[in-house]
């Protein structure tokens, strides 16, 4: 069961079932942060695509897509900053193994471009895995960082 | 995310809309295989209606490239969004679509015949 909930102003938790209809509830919450944010266009974009890549590597990769594993999410709205916390139930994996998808062997590969993505178009990210109890990434955008 | 798709000589145009994330992806990389299969030579994808893709939408485009490429077919994109674009730009992969924002000059590019 998806649910979104309020826990003091400037924060907003989310938990999902790990099927990918789901990434489109995700999409409307990102959108309502950026807004709370007040992010110009440009900067909405790149925060929904950074969050949407996260959000679909956790239900993907982490919880395979198991409708029993949830994904969660918390959104930290702050005056200057965004902050999104992205955890999974899956055994997690070392991010520097995945390969840069700029480089002449991966370029051309259908996969591999989320991290990149992600690292790209937010301010910082950071992971924490815990092979006990899944993966947390932490993504954060400033505002007016002219990024 | 829908798809109108009109056939046209050997290939195919595909106007699509919506953000192409979540489980719209495997709609689209059906609705692409549908047309190779049935012996598209060329594909136009227009994305005006497109506001964002995800990365497996953008993998999605590169093997479709690869595919067409090995029959000597064409691939454009057309009326790209800026947000695309920009993301087009960041993975590099500009540097190989052919992206257009006029349809004729794109179906001459894809098919010279035409």
């Amino acid at each position: 069961m998806a649910t979104e909930r309020t826990d003091h102003k400037g924060e907003i938790v989310l938990s999902i079932p790990s099927q990918d209809k789901y990434i489109y509830l995700l999409d409307l919450v990102v959108s309502y942060a950026s807004r709370e944010m007040d992010f110009d266009e440009e900067t909405a974009e790149q925060v929904n695509l950074a969050i949407i890549e996260a959000g679909t590597n956790a239900i993907r990769h982490g919880n395979k897509n198991d409708p029993e594993k949830t994904a969660q999410f918390r959104f930290q709205i702050a005056q200057d900053k965004l902050t999104v916390f992205v955890k999974d139930c899956g055994p997690g994996f070392n991010p520097e193994d995945v390969g840069d998808p700029l480089s002449p062997e991966n370029f051309m590969k259908p996969s591999g471009r989320g991290i990149f993505l992600m690292k790209a178009l937010m301010d910082e990210v950071e992971y924490r895995i815990d092979k006990g109890s899944g993966t947390e990434v932490r993504l954060v955008k400033y505002k007016d960082s002219g990024c | 995310m829908r798809v109108d798709a009109k056939s046209k000589d050997n290939g195919a145009v595909l106007h699509l809309s919506g953000k192409i994330i979540g489980d719209s992806v495997p709609q689209f990389k059906q609705t692409i295989e549908d047309r190779l299969d049935a012996g598209a030579e060329w594909l136009i994808l227009d994305l005006a209606e497109v506001p964002l893709m995800d990365s497996s939408a953008l993998g999605t485009i590169v093997a479709t490239f690869l595919k067409l490429q090995d029959k000597n077919g064409r691939l454009a994109l057309l009326n790209a969004q800026k947000s695309i674009l920009d993301v087009l730009a960041i993975t590099k992969l500009d540097s190989l679509f052919e992206v257009y924002n006029d349809m004729q000059v794109a179906l001459r590019a894809v098919n010279p015949e035409i």
